[in-house]
Formats: structure tokens, C-alpha cells, sequence
């Protein structure tokens, strides 16, 4: 998460940041890392388990044993070990972690990081900009393209059921 | 002559007749505006009225993994992994 959009838009009431899990079936580690982090949210301190994670990512990405890491981690932080370990150890979010993965899926994610912003999708690594854009534009009631078309819709052309929607995003100059 | 008449004025008959009970071939494309105001809502159009729009998940109020107001107008969801 950048550190502006808080800034800018969550600290100030404007933008609601929800954060959900998508581990790539290639990434040996990021089931049970999503993992760790739900762990360490039962105890409150999901957020510094999240960033823990990111900024560890080189001590465990090429582990060949990464959950004792990640119990080092939970030491650091402070969290009764004993839950920690027993909740990662008991696999207690992995089904969790699976709803998120079939929520995204749903939503047309197909690789991370996926952003979706009242919907509008945005693919990959953007700049700042690129969030600032499409959240001033949700906030001034801009609509997300949609599959369906209100009948009332006086920029539509064709009909209402038509299986093919074609959205344009254009400006007139 | 008059056999002539009566076969012109059965054929002008005839061409009435089709065109009043045919379909509408005349008709053109109808622009979005023209549909909105003249045709009957389609089901999936009536549908969609409906629908609630997409602004992401549902989100637990207990849900450790969000951050700022439960009222915020905008929702931004990422989906990541942490490898």
C-alpha cells in the first residue's frame, strides 16, 4: 500500500482500504505467509505482520522452511508464541485464505498485485497517479464499467441485452 | 380494360394487406435513446436496475485487513500475495 493513498485518501475518510489475500500457486511460501499474517490479526497486530512479511520477504522467499521464520517473526512482534504457532501450525486460516483466492477470481484477478477501486479494476504495479486518477474519478460518482447497461441509458447504443458489452472511456478534445 | 382495373386495384389491394400485417422492415437501428424511450425493458435490463453496483467485497466490520472509515465513498481492494 502506498504510504500517499493512506495519507491522502484513507487517514481523511475518503477511501476504505481492504486488503485480501492472492497467493500465487507458484510462490512456495505465500499460502502460509497469508497465513502467518491472519495469525498475527487474531491478536491485533495483522498490520505489522503484514509489513514484517513484505520486508522480510529475502530472509523466507527462498527458505526451505519458512514457517520457522515466520514464528521468529511473531516473536519480534511480541505475539503470545503459543497461539501463534498453534494457529499456523493447525493451518486454522488456510480455508480463508481459499475464499479470498475464489473472491478475487471472481472479480477477474488473475495475477498480483490486482487493485479494484469501486469496483474499476487496475492490473499490476501502478504509479501513484494512476490510483489518484481513478479514486478522484469514483468520487465524483464515476461508474465502473459494467456488463449491464441501465435501460434508461442515454449514452448506449444497441440493445439493453445484448451479449457484448463494449465500454469507451474517451473526452471529446 | 375494365379486366385491367380490377386486376390493378386487387394487387394495390393485396400490397395494403402485406404491409400492414408484416413485420416492420422499415424500421432503423435503433439508437440508445430511441430504445430507452420506445422499447419494453428487456428481462436482463430490468435486472440490472436492480442490481446493486460493485464496489468490492463484502467486508466484515471485524475484518482485521482494512484500513479507514466503514463510510468511506470509495472502497480500493487490493489482492496480493506476500512472496
Amino acid at each position: 500500500m502506498y504510504p500517499q493513498i493512506v495519507k491522502d485518501y484513507v487517514e481523511t475518510g475518503k477511501v476504505r482500504y481492504v486488503f485480501r489475500n492472492f497467493p500465487l500457486s507458484f510462490h512456495n511460501w505465500a499460502q502460509k505467509a497469508a497465513e502467518a499474517a491472519e495469525c498475527a490479526g487474531e491478536q491485533g497486530q495483522y498490520w505489522a505482520m503484514h509489513e514484517a512479511l513484505f520486508n522480510g520477504q529475502e530472509e523466507w522467499t527462498g527458505s526451505a522452511d519458512a514457517v520457522p521464520i515466520f514464528k521468529g517473526m511473531a516473536g519480534t512482534l511480541k505475539l503470545d508464541q503459543a497461539k501463534f504457532d498453534s494457529c499456523l501450525d493447525g493451518d486454522k486460516y488456510a480455508e480463508k485464505i481459499q475464499a479470498d483466492i475464489q473472491e478475487g477470481s471472481k472479480a477477474g484477478v488473475t495475477g498480483t498485485p490486482a487493485f479494484s477501486i469501486n469496483g474499476i479494476s487496475l492490473s499490476g504495479a501502478q504509479p501513484f497517479d494512476a490510483f489518484k486518477e481513478t479514486i478522484e474519478y469514483a468520487l465524483a460518482g464515476g461508474e465502473a464499467p459494467s456488463l449491464t447497461v441501465p435501460p434508461d441509458s442515454y449514452r448506449s447504443l444497441g440493445e439493453a441485452n445484448a451479449p457484448v458489452v463494449i465500454t469507451e472511456f474517451s473526452d471529446f478534445q | 380494360m375494365y379486366l385491367k382495373r380490377t386486376w390493378l386495384a386487387a394487387l394495390v389491394v393485396l400490397a395494403l394487406v402485406v404491409a400492414a400485417c408484416g413485420p416492420d422492415m422499415a424500421t432503423p437501428i435503433p439508437t440508445g435513446q430511441a430504445t430507452a424511450s420506445t422499447q419494453a425493458p428487456t428481462q436482463a435490463a430490468t435486472t440490472a436496475v436492480t442490481q446493486s453496483p460493485t464496489t468490492g467485497p463484502v467486508v466484515d466490520p471485524n475484518d482485521w485487513r482494512t484500513l479507514g472509515s466503514a463510510d468511506a465513498e470509495v472502497t480500493l481492494t487490493e489482492y496480493s500475495d506476500f512472496q
